[in-house]
């Protein structure tokens, strides 16, 4: 069964390039079928703090699906609350792609369906692999249904198309090209969206830039780390719910990277002493900043959004609001435990910190 | 288009209901009066409701399944695609069997507009409209305007834990308006007839609009909006597990609600 939307918008199929950029996409499809497959689908797609690797030359068109969905999950100790997800974990999965690459992106309103994320589909995606192997906030899937968006910030379309809100069983599907390289969140775009953001839906794409960011030396690691915050208060039963109070007042009840207190406490992001590390840093808020340090380590190059242009150098801190990137190369002086923290000490004490542990240099 | 479309669909589906309903359930008169909606309006011109009738409940599992007995035709076997999706029913046993999660005296969810539409004219009634529906959920009393926001507050986070697993009875929330109409919040959303009330084309549904829905200056209103947008985004085959309706009726009622349902045939 196949029903379209009857939804009529402007066609913008005239595709144009400006500055070797691609403009003018197709209008976005949304119509009803009866997908009961994986819900993240695509080569280049892992769970926080992992990067795939691109190993391709040139561009490629990427076909992806990040199915929109309600998981119940943990995100500090004894905190759990039914989150509105991409992909099922919060943040959503990380995208990579090349700067140039186009996207044909698929995503399916699965939040009025039982949706799993500890069964790796057949050749799905490396993210289910992960989140399968490693259910750190221990997922359960949940129903609970609502209308949904996607808004990529790497996309450069009509809103008013590819952003439109779909229905639960509802499917989008719209094309994109990324056209500048930089490390970029995603979000649901839906009213209230302070809600559905803070109830889970966000993510990043990390577009690489396609002639790299610096000449002078290639990196030994690559990290993606996410800050957000969580607004929730005890609700009636053993779950936590949103906060809707909190959240108009940005007094956040958990700042977290990658989506939990202690995740990155628990799971180190690991290097040697005398190795670059290349984090890929998001503030996904979804309304505080962020100033972002790592004790012990100065950031020797730091390139604003992600935009191998926008260069600065010998950073000791980087301010970002919300929706807002870096990505950000140093040097592991010395074997030992490094805090990564958000230097806004308030939201540190709310979970923004983690842990990168250097082992000997080699 | 789409309006037409819909219309053919609502005059197709008007031809295929039968029988008689055994009694109709109770109903209440809102008096009319005027309220600000939460869309953009003209100022210092409130949106005017006539008076009506509307059930005190949302329409439950028990009398949902009546109506399936004397119309096979909205049964979840028999339903053709195009008045509801294929979510319809679907947490029931059978096609006259609700779940064992449905008690009885719940209400009846993942429902069409469709098969909404089609009951309340079985009922010799009809769905409420946007307004009139709106109009009498905010005929609330509330003694001052701290309690009004503290009631909208709960609501925003019911809005973010609603269970579909677990609907209670119809009464069950204790909230009620100044008429005695029951569970318009915290028990699940209702169909009304005119879900996508038409927007200036300056108006869409995006994160702009949140703010100029504040017209009421409260909380309150912050709560209606997400039932603006959760709706809007809705098709008239749209079944999902918390969605569910209510009838109303016109005033003055010329015929006794209780001892003279109307006998019509509805089908799809
Ligand atoms: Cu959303």
């Amino acid at each position: 069964m196949l029903l379209c939307s009857f939804t009529a918008l402007q066609a913008q199929s005239l595709e144009y390039q400006i500055d070797g950029m691609t403009f003018g996409m197709p209008e976005a499809r949304v119509y009803t079928d009866d997908y009961d497959g994986p819900p993240v689908v695509g080569d280049y797609i892992s769970m926080l703090p992992n990067l795939v690797p691109l190993d391709y030359e040139g561009n490629k068109h990427h076909h992806i699906r990040m199915d929109t969905m309600v998981q119940e999950i943990e995100v500090a100790n004894g905190v759990r609350y039914r989150a509105w997800t991409f992909g099922g974990t919060v943040p959503g999965p990380v995208i990579h792609v090349k700067e140039g690459d186009r996207i044909t992106f698929t995503m399916t309103n699965r939040s009025d369906e039982m949706v799993t994320i500890t069964e790796p589909g057949v050749a799905s995606s490396q993210f289910l692999e992960q989140t399968a192997a490693n259910n750190f906030m221990d997922a359960q899937p949940s129903i609970m249904p609502m209308p949904h968006s996607m808004d990529f910030h790497s996309g450069t379309v009509a809103a008013s198309d590819k952003w439109r809100t779909i229905a639960p069983g509802q499917t989008i599907e719209f094309d994109f090209v990324a056209n500048y390289p930089g490390t970029y969140i995603y979000h649901c775009g839906t009213p209230s969206v302070l809600m559905h953001t803070a109830m889970g839906q966000h993510g990043v794409m990390v577009v690489s830039p396609k002639d790299g960011y610096t000449d002078d030396y290639e990196v030994d690691r690559e990290y993606v780390v996410v800050q957000s915050e969580y607004y929730l208060r005890p609700g009636a039963g053993e779950l936590y719910q949103y906060d809707f109070e909190g959240a108009q007042n940005v007094n956040p009840s958990h700042v977290v990277f990658n989506g939990h207190q202690s995740i990155l406490h628990d799971q180190p992001l690991k290097a040697n002493a005398g190795e670059r590390v290349r984090i890929h840093f998001s503030n996904n808020g979804p309304s505080g900043t962020s100033s972002f340090h790592i004790i012990g380590a100065i950031f020797d190059r730091v390139w604003m959004e992600g935009h191998p242009f926008n260069e600065m150098r010998g950073m000791q801190t980087v301010l970002l609001g919300a929706s807002s990137s870096a990505t950000i190369d140093f040097i592991v002086p010395e074997e030992g435990s490094y805090t990564l923290i958000d230097h806004e000490f308030a939201d540190a004490e709310k979970g923004a910190t983690g842990t990168l542990i250097a082992g000997p240099r080699k | 288009m789409k309006n037409r479309i819909l219309h053919i669909l609502t005059l197709a589906a008007a031809l295929l209901l039968s029988a008689r309903p055994s009694m109709a359930q109770e109903a209440v008169e809102i008096p009319g009066g005027s309220f600000h909606s939460i869309l953009p309006e003209v100022e210092g011109k409130p949106l005017e409701v006539e008076s009506f009738y509307m059930d005190v409940t949302a329409v439950t599992n028990s009398e949902f399944t009546e109506f399936l007995m004397e119309n096979p035709r909205w049964r979840r076997s028999q339903i053709p695609a195009a008045f509801a999706g294929e979510g319809y029913l679907r947490h029931w046993q059978d096609d006259l069997t609700p779940g064992e999660e449905s008690p009885a005296d719940a209400p009846v969810t993942r429902v069409s507009w469709f098969a909404a539409n089609a009951y309340c004219g079985w009922k010799g009634g009809r769905l409420p409209t946007l307004d009139e529906w709106e109009y009498s959920a905010q005929l609330m009393e509330f003694d001052t305007p701290a309690q009004s926001n503290a009631f909208a507050s709960e609501l925003m986070g019911w809005y973010s834990t609603v269970n579909t697993d677990n609907i209670r009875s119809v009464g069950s929330t204790g909230i009620v308006n100044k008429y005695g109409v029951r569970d318009q919040f915290g028990l699940i959303m209702e169909w009304v007839e005119d879900f996508e009330p038409p927007m200036g084309s300056d108006f869409q549904l995006n994160c702009g609009s949140m703010g100029r829905m504040q017209q009421a200056g409260n909380l309150y209103s912050y709560a209606a909006s997400v039932r603006y947008m959760t709706r809007m985004s809705f098709t008239p085959q749209t079944t999902t597990g918390m969605i569910g309706f209510r009838c109303a009726y016109d005033a003055p009622l010329t015929r006794n609600l209780y001892s003279e349902p109307a006998l019509r045939e509805v089908l799809p």
